[in-house]
């Protein structure tokens, strides 16, 4: 598959996910003074800009990450 | 132990700051430790900063804001310490950045100009919230306690004390608390995982070999 070909359904599966999330949830990100809704990161994932590229690395750094986390016992944090 | 705390409050990612920055100054209040100030809102300008860090001597910093690779701002995003310019100033202190970015070229320069430490982020910091429900009791969102939890333990863990990189490694500690939480529960707000997790993976601490 031609790389072009697999970023697309890259972008279309991180799409997918995002409109899984419910529409009252705002993602915070950079020194944006309001955060995006769920509409507005599909479309800055579509149109790949600098945020969506972002987001779209991040969906996958974790998706691959997952083989590594380990699951934790209760950690006994006090504070 | 002396502390210094910036929480600007002029838009809706600093009213979440500035509220669950409240935590920290109740648990040092708790612990009988002093704050030389409480810089919130309007007070978070660099003339108040500069001021205090060279007339007082806060041992820990935090900053909240708005950040960029080399700067850190204050209310109203008026750079507050930037990086080769008054970077000095934060000599001998240990230096928490709940920011983006600044863990890139402000943190090296902070310890190079004799910080202690410095806590902060190498990308954007990220956090998920639902505003529109919880704008006026951001301690109350499900969404955005996660990372306020997670990114709060550095300083709780600095108030009692310990060195940057053990703060820091309880900071890490609690991320994957969570993350393993939100991975094998049947939460519907499993969604925020990846920004969990690229907070976790962007969070650096920086030490000074010489202190």
């Amino acid at each position: 598959m031609e790389k072009e070909e697999l970023k697309d359904e890259i972008v279309d599966l991180v799409i997918a996910r995002l409109q899984t999330i419910p529409s009252n949830a705002s993602l915070h990100v950079g020194n944006e003074e309001r955060g995006f809704n769920v509409n507005e990161l599909i479309e800055q994932v579509r149109n790949r800009t600098d945020i969506g590229e972002k987001f779209i690395d991040s969906q996958l750094s974790f998706l691959r990450s997952l083989k590594d986390l380990p699951i934790e016992e209760d950690v006994n944090f006090n504070y | 132990m002396l502390i210094l705390i910036t929480r600007p409050k002029y838009e809706i990612a600093t009213v979440f700051c500035h509220s669950w920055t409240s935590l920290i100054i109740e648990d040092a209040k708790n612990r009988g430790i002093k704050i030389i100030d409480d810089l919130e809102k309007r007070k978070a300008s660099r003339k108040n900063i500069e001021s205090y860090l060279k007339k007082q001597d806060p041992s820990i910093v935090m900053f909240n804001g708005h950040g960029n690779s080399a700067t850190i701002f204050g209310h109203d995003n008026e750079p507050l310490i930037e990086a080769f310019k008054n970077s000095a100033l934060l000599k001998g202190k240990d230096i928490y950045v709940r920011a983006c970015d600044s863990g890139k070229v402000l943190g090296p320069d902070a310890i190079k100009a004799g910080a202690n430490s410095f806590i902060g982020y190498k990308e954007l910091f990220r956090m998920w919230t639902q505003e529109d429900d919880f704008l006026r009791n951001p301690l109350k969102d499900p969404l955005a306690k996660p990372f306020f939890d997670s990114s709060n333990q550095v300083m709780f863990s600095l108030i009692k004390g310990k060195e940057a990189k053990d703060a820091n490694e309880d900071s890490i500690k609690v991320y994957r608390k969570l993350i393993s939480q939100l991975l094998t529960s049947q939460s519907e707000n499993f969604f925020i995982l990846s920004d969990l997790y690229w907070n976790m993976q962007n969070q650096i601490c920086l030490e000074n070999s010489n202190k």
